[in-house]
């Protein structure tokens, strides 16, 4: 029998003893016929998932057992098993000031947040990867609650057309890259936390590196590439993604890949959506519109999870999907399951690892040839004959168009026969994205050749043409 | 006679009341003043119906590997030797007490990780070796931080 030595604070649950005999071959062992004789101590010794809280210290003669094998560390019947508070700490790690707690104050009030949940806001690290719609709301809140360290990834600059739900954003910064506007916006908003850019795609080339320094990840991107990608990222490296996604009236909302108290990891993504929709199936929010008010609630709603993730506040959205439907007001959560077939998790997945998702998604990576806006007035005025095609949707052809033919992204393939192979074709649409996608299908498809993807769209014209006005 | 030695944060959730004799807040203010590393110790004394009096604080070496001017470690031999000591002399281990440099006595992250639920647990802030203040803070059974009246 082993000898187990009990401190002072835990000696209320053994009827004031201090020296146990307990039989055992481990501290495992050890500990459990010790909560068996004593269970009120279970809570102080021993976690759900088996391991010793943190603040506990086990040693098993004069060493520690984690420098031995932990809880499998073996015990002879002579042993002294000394169970002793950790005692630790210190100053470092103490970052609310006076004037932070004082504008935190109505947090701190709530009692099951209070200074401890502040405490673990100011310490966490939020990578938010876009700042658009659903960024805007979520970083806004994320920054005013004190998230300590935001990382925000856009490649993107403000354009006109965002303003009417991207609120982080005013009429003076179109134009500005969004990472910069957003960092200065956020900065004013609370001096008292660091926020980092990254004026990059989120590919997955630097998708490891990026998430990697982070606790927490939050999706606010509105395509398949980047949702998959941030998915499996997520997955890899063991990170709890928030995701939100919004389509005209409609949004949604899910926790992916959050570990619990018991060490259990939820559904991610893919038991949700397996694999992308074909190409074109369902179009973006460029090409479907948004009500602008749907990504403000949604992304506050994205930040409500962020923040009880981070603070362990609440039953966390996870292993449940909630959908917003913004015309009838009305919600339903789902109960999502881990998928057998999940290729990342499931029963026949394989080593998971990166890889090209915009190919992945039907996205084609080959060049394309392309035309700029001020060629394109060059090119207006040389005479020479082209044929310009303009793939946007009727509606946005109708509010202001440069004289092309209509053939929505929708029908570019079946109404090839309208393009031209015997001239220049300029293909446009509002920003360039879908009218590059459109050049793919066409030259995969059809085997065109001769076709040019104008930059920046209709709107880069216009802005062109104001210029040199 | 009671005595607030600082200033409450406003909103906080308190629990147990701690009797601090002032002859020991006067060593606190001493030690934590002279030292250019956190100091710490167990709180001794005993508990009464609610009330915690603190007979000692029992100062021991911070035993922090690097970084002790914001961190600090007590071994496990001398928590062996403080149980000893508090046992002999008929009182009781009741916490433990350490000082924060330039920062505000409000539990870091890596105390509340560290903390001991059952245990109390004083801060003694000195600010710039000259202005002090304390706090002290228990987690409760459901880990949470719950502060403590002064007295």
């Amino acid at each position: 029998m082993a000898k187990v030595f009990i401190p002072t604070p835990l000696r209320k649950f053994t009827d004031q003893q201090s020296d146990i005999a307990i039989a055992g071959a481990t501290v495992s062992e050890i500990l459990e016929q010790l909560v068996e004789r004593f269970p009120s101590l279970k809570q102080y010794l021993i976690t759900s998932d088996g391991q010793l809280p943190p603040f506990i210290n086990v040693f098993v003669g004069e060493e520690d057992i984690r420098n031995l094998q932990r809880m499998e560390t073996e015990v002879s019947s002579d042993t002294l098993v000394s169970i002793i508070p950790a005692i630790a700490g210190g100053s470092e790690g103490v970052i609310l000031s006076k004037k932070e707690l004082a504008r935190y104050d109505r947090h701190i009030t709530i009692p099951e947040f209070g200074l401890e949940g502040q405490i673990k806001l100011k310490s966490s690290k939020v990578l938010v990867i876009g700042s658009g719609g659903l960024g805007s709301p979520l970083l806004l809140y994320l920054a005013a609650a004190g998230v300590g360290h935001i990382g925000i990834v856009d490649f993107d600059s403000v354009q006109d057309s965002n303003l009417h739900r991207q609120v982080l954003f005013g009429e003076e910064e179109v134009g500005m890259p969004k990472v910069d506007a957003a960092k200065k916006k956020l900065e004013s908003l609370n001096p008292y936390i660091t926020i980092k850019v990254y004026k990059e795609r989120f590919s997955f080339k630097n998708a490891l590196s990026l998430v990697e320094e982070y606790d927490v990840v939050a999706d606010g991107t509105d395509n398949f590439p980047t949702r998959y990608l941030v998915n499996d990222v997520c997955v890899l490296k063991g990170k709890t993604n928030i995701y939100a996604s919004i389509f005209q009236f409609e949004g949604q909302v899910s926790v992916f890949n959050f570990k619990d108290r018991d060490g259990n990891i939820g559904p991610n993504y893919r038991d949700l959506y397996e694999s992308p929709p074909p190409l074109g199936l369902v179009p973006s929010c460029a090409e479907g519109g948004v009500l602008g008010v749907l990504p403000g609630i949604i992304g506050s709603m994205q930040a409500l999870e962020v923040i009880k993730v981070i603070t362990g506040v609440g039953q966390p959205l996870s292993g449940k999907l909630f959908t917003f439907d913004a015309l009838s007001f009305s919600s339903r959560t789902f109960m999502l399951k881990k998928n057998p077939s999940n290729p990342l998790t499931g029963k026949t997945s394989i080593e998971p690892s990166l890889f090209d998702y915009e190919h992945f998604c039907g996205f084609h990576n080959h060049e394309i040839k392309e035309i700029t806006a001020e060629e394109f007035r060059c090119l207006m005025g040389s005479g020479e004959d082209y044929q310009l095609v303009d793939v946007r949707e009727a509606h946005e052809y109708y509010a202001n168009n440069l004289s092309g033919i209509l053939i929505p992204m929708g029908k570019i393939l079946n109404c090839s026969h309208q393009i031209r192979r015997d001239v220049k074709v300029i293909i446009h649409c509002k920003a360039g994205g879908r009218s590059a996608r459109a050049i793919r299908s066409l030259e995969e498809e059809k085997g065109y050749e001769n076709l040019y993807n104008l930059k920046g769209g209709i709107e880069a014209v216009m802005a062109c043409k104001l210029e040199n006005a | 006679m009671g005595l607030n030695g600082m200033q409450m944060l406003s909103n906080e959730t308190f629990s147990n009341q701690v009797c601090l004799p002032y002859s020991q807040i006067l060593r606190l203010e001493k030690w934590g003043k002279e030292a250019d590393e956190e100091i710490c110790g167990f709180l001794v004394g005993e508990a009464k119906e609610g009330m915690l009096i603190i007979k000692e604080c029992l100062i021991v070496k911070n035993r922090a590997p690097q970084c002790r001017s914001s961190r600090f470690l007590i071994s496990k031999e001398e928590y062996m030797l403080a149980e000893k000591k508090a046992t002999e002399d008929q009182k009781e281990l009741l916490g433990i007490f350490h000082t924060h440099i330039d920062q505000l006595p409000i539990p870091s992250l890596l105390d509340v990780q560290n903390a001991f639920p059952g245990f109390y647990y004083l801060i003694y802030s000195v600010y710039k070796k000259n202005q002090s203040q304390f706090k002290t803070w228990e987690l409760n059974p459901e880990i949470k931080l719950l502060y403590t009246l002064i007295y």
